[in-house]
């Protein structure tokens, strides 16, 4: 997950453990093999991020004309909270289904294994568009949902469900499932089974040795799961746009149409700057927590 | 202090139509040190398991001081367990670990500091309490986990191959501290390990298992000295064992054929038996060989000093014998590719079933 070029041992680790693994060795054979990526990334990342972020100070006046409008009105910064709220949102949900769902498929054995993994993984491959359209049709007002609701009698008539913030959250919840319950499954797969045993035979109920050695030594696959669900959700386009329309508006939904709509593309770059600040600081301050995390425990 | 008897009776484990242990009874005593002898696959674990509940029998029950515990969960039987591969929490320190027990026994804090400190000095590592576990040496992280298992004194101590991880140096070591820690602690103890040294240094008593039986049960001297079996004779010690062809009675005993072409003079043999087995240090070399009652020439293969003796191999007719002797008198005096005698009792020929 984090890079562990940069880890030091800490002083009282036993002289005989090996050190911090070195990841970036400079032998010439592996500068060769990453010219090419690099210069790949530079040219077609890297270039096009600076442009856009010089963009967003270039127009319509040099200088910061364009966040300081940002942040003294319009919508821009409610957006931007807004969009926060709902990653966190699509995150938990996210986490409090695929740690069950992890949880269940991490005892399957053999050809239900297979069979589960392939239910998490399809998904995955299906697009977006395809999953959110999808989406659409259910939450229509005379979709599936809203008829059956109306059958069983819960509603007199059909509501609204599309364009509101509840139809954007579980799209998103839907597409990025699968980013959280793998990691979350790969930790449960590799947790040591005689570590839960040693906690029974000392006395610990199934549920004690659950809370107690299960759920932290799963800890690391979840905050991984974690982060990459957030991130993704702040960018999160397609399914807002889709099932969201103009009332839950994320981020970068207003990018594209400060972009596309209204042609400003300078407060376009200054939106789609701010956004990768923010998760630019988001990941610093999520593996900083990681790794004194992991300095004070294994 | 007290230690739990523990009893099987008519106890097995199938799995599917693989037999992993067949129907066992035995008894171990209060406070004994009980080892389980055998090699990969015999079952040893699978015994284990029947007492903490993780592998449960498929029939019949155990009983720990007279109470039937095989239905009950392995959290409320109050085992103690030490694991090959220490099973320590590596996310919780030294101190963490060792009062893991404690805490889900709801014993108030200042006695379970208490506890664990008195459990530290007691395997020596008081000052690594802070410490977490990835930062131990493994034996280190051995005596941690005894002093975790033991730290709430549970009756019966369980340990699967604990010492098996470790190197040669650091695990005569730890047996040490093993037997010093069992006279400490009082708990009944099954030991399960595939060394036959280890067992014999620690336990008062050997079971050992081949493929899923109990083949013969004793103290590590008895089963030595009367091994009932060629596999037993086998297993504790280095034995010479020769294949049994035919036996003819003979004044003051047995003469044996081997499949060898030896012709061996043996105490008491009858027919059907199989083997014959003799142990590498009642065999004598040189001078000393002579007036036994089997007595042959032979060529020494080798000779490797080890500590107060030496092996050699001799070459008798084909056959690779292996002879121990006293290294204070015989250093160096057989030197490879040299001709000598080799010598035994009739008494010394133990003549056994397969
Ligand atoms: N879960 C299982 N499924 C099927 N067979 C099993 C299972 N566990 C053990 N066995 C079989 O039961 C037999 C006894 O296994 P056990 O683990 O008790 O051996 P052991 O004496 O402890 O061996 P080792 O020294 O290798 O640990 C073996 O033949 C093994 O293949
Ligand atoms: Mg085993």
């Amino acid at each position: 997950m984090s890079l562990t070029a940069g880890q030091t041992a800490s002083p009282d680790t036993l002289p005989a453990r090996p050190g911090p693994v070195r990841v970036w060795s400079q032998r010439p054979v592996y500068v060769l093999l990453a010219t090419g990526p690099a210069l790949f990334l530079a040219a077609l990342f890297l270039l096009p991020l600076a442009h856009v972020v010089v963009k967003g100070f270039a127009a319509p006046a040099s200088g910061p004309g364009n966040y300081t409008r940002i942040v003294t009105g319009g919508p821009y910064l409610p957006v931007m909270l807004g969009t926060l709220e709902t990653a966190l949102m699509v995150t938990a949900v996210c986490l409090v289904l695929a740690y069950p769902l992890a949880f269940v498929g991490s005892r399957l054995q053999g050809r239900l294994y297979t069979v589960f993994m392939a239910l998490i993984l399809i998904p995955l491959f299906t697009s977006v568009v395809v999953r959110s359209y999808a989406w659409m049709v259910l939450f229509q007002r005379s979709g599936p949902i809203n008829q059956t609701l109306v059958t069983l009698g819960f509603i007199e008539s059909p509501i609204r469900l599309l364009q509101t913030p509840f139809a954007v959250t579980v799209g998103m919840v839907h597409v990025l499932l699968p980013m959280m319950v793998l990691p979350i499954l790969t930790s449960m797969r590799s947790l040591d089974g005689t570590l839960l045993q040693a906690g029974e035979i000392m006395g610990a109920s199934p549920a004690r040795v659950f809370v107690r050695i299960f759920v932290p030594m799963t800890l690391p696959g979840a905050s991984a799961g974690i982060i990459l669900v957030f991130i993704s959700a702040l960018g999160f386009f397609v399914t807002p746009a889709l099932l969201g329309g103009a009332r839950s508006t994320m981020i970068a939904v207003l990018i594209e149409q400060q972009a596309v709509d209204l042609l400003n593309w300078p407060m376009a770059s200054a939106l789609a700057t701010m956004l990768l600040v923010t998760a630019v600081l988001i990941y610093m301050g999520y593996s900083r927590l990681t790794r004194r995390f992991n300095e004070m425990r294994a | 202090m007290r230690g739990a008897r523990i009893e099987f009776r008519g106890v097995s484990r199938h799995y599917g139509h693989v037999v992993a242990l067949h129907e066992t009874d035995l008894t171990i005593e209060p406070g004994e040190f009980f080892a389980l002898l055998g090699p990969s696959g015999s079952g040893k674990s699978t015994l284990l398991g029947a007492v903490t509940g993780f592998t449960p029998p498929s029939s019949g029950q155990v009983l720990i001081n007279g109470k039937n515990v095989t239905d009950v969960p392995p959290y409320r039987r109050n085992i103690g367990m030490v694991f090959q591969n220490y099973a320590l929490f590596p996310f919780m320190t030294v101190f963490q670990n060792v009062a893991f027990p404690l805490q889900t026994r709801k014993m108030p804090k200042a006695e379970i500091k208490q506890r664990v400190e008195r459990s530290l000095a007691m395997v020596r590592l008081s000052d690594m309490a802070g410490r977490l576990p990835r930062q131990l040496s493994g034996g280190q992280q051995q005596r941690i986990a005894l002093a975790r298992a033991s730290v709430y004194d549970p009756p019966v101590l369980l340990m699967d191959e604990p010492l098996g991880a470790l190197d040669k140096n650091l695990r005569e070591e730890l047996q040490d501290e093993i037997r010093q820690f069992h006279r400490d602690v009082g708990a009944t103890i099954i030991y399960v390990t595939h060394d036959q040294a280890e067992a014999a240094a620690l336990a008062d008593r050997v079971a050992i298992l081949r493929a899923g039986r109990l083949e013969q049960i004793g103290t590590p001297r008895g089963l030595y000295e009367n091994p009932r079996n060629g596999f037993v004779a086998g297993f504790l010690g280095e034995a010479n064992r020769f294949a049994v062809d035919r036996i003819t009675d003979e004044p003051g005993g047995v003469r044996l054929a081997t499949r060898e072409g030896l012709t061996l003079a043996a105490a008491r043999g009858t027919a059907g038996e199989a083997i014959v087995c003799v142990r590498p240090e009642r065999i004598a070399i040189g001078e000393a060989a002579d007036g036994h009652a089997n007595s042959f020439q032979g060529t020494v293969i080798d000779a490797v000093f080890s500590a107060g003796s030496v092996r050699y191999r001799v070459d008798v007719a084909g056959c690779t014998l292996l002879v121990r002797a006293g290294s204070d008198r015989t250093r160096n005096a057989f030197d490879a590719g040299a001709p000598v005698h080799v010598g035994w009792d009739r008494d010394d020929a133990l003549v056994l079933p397969a």
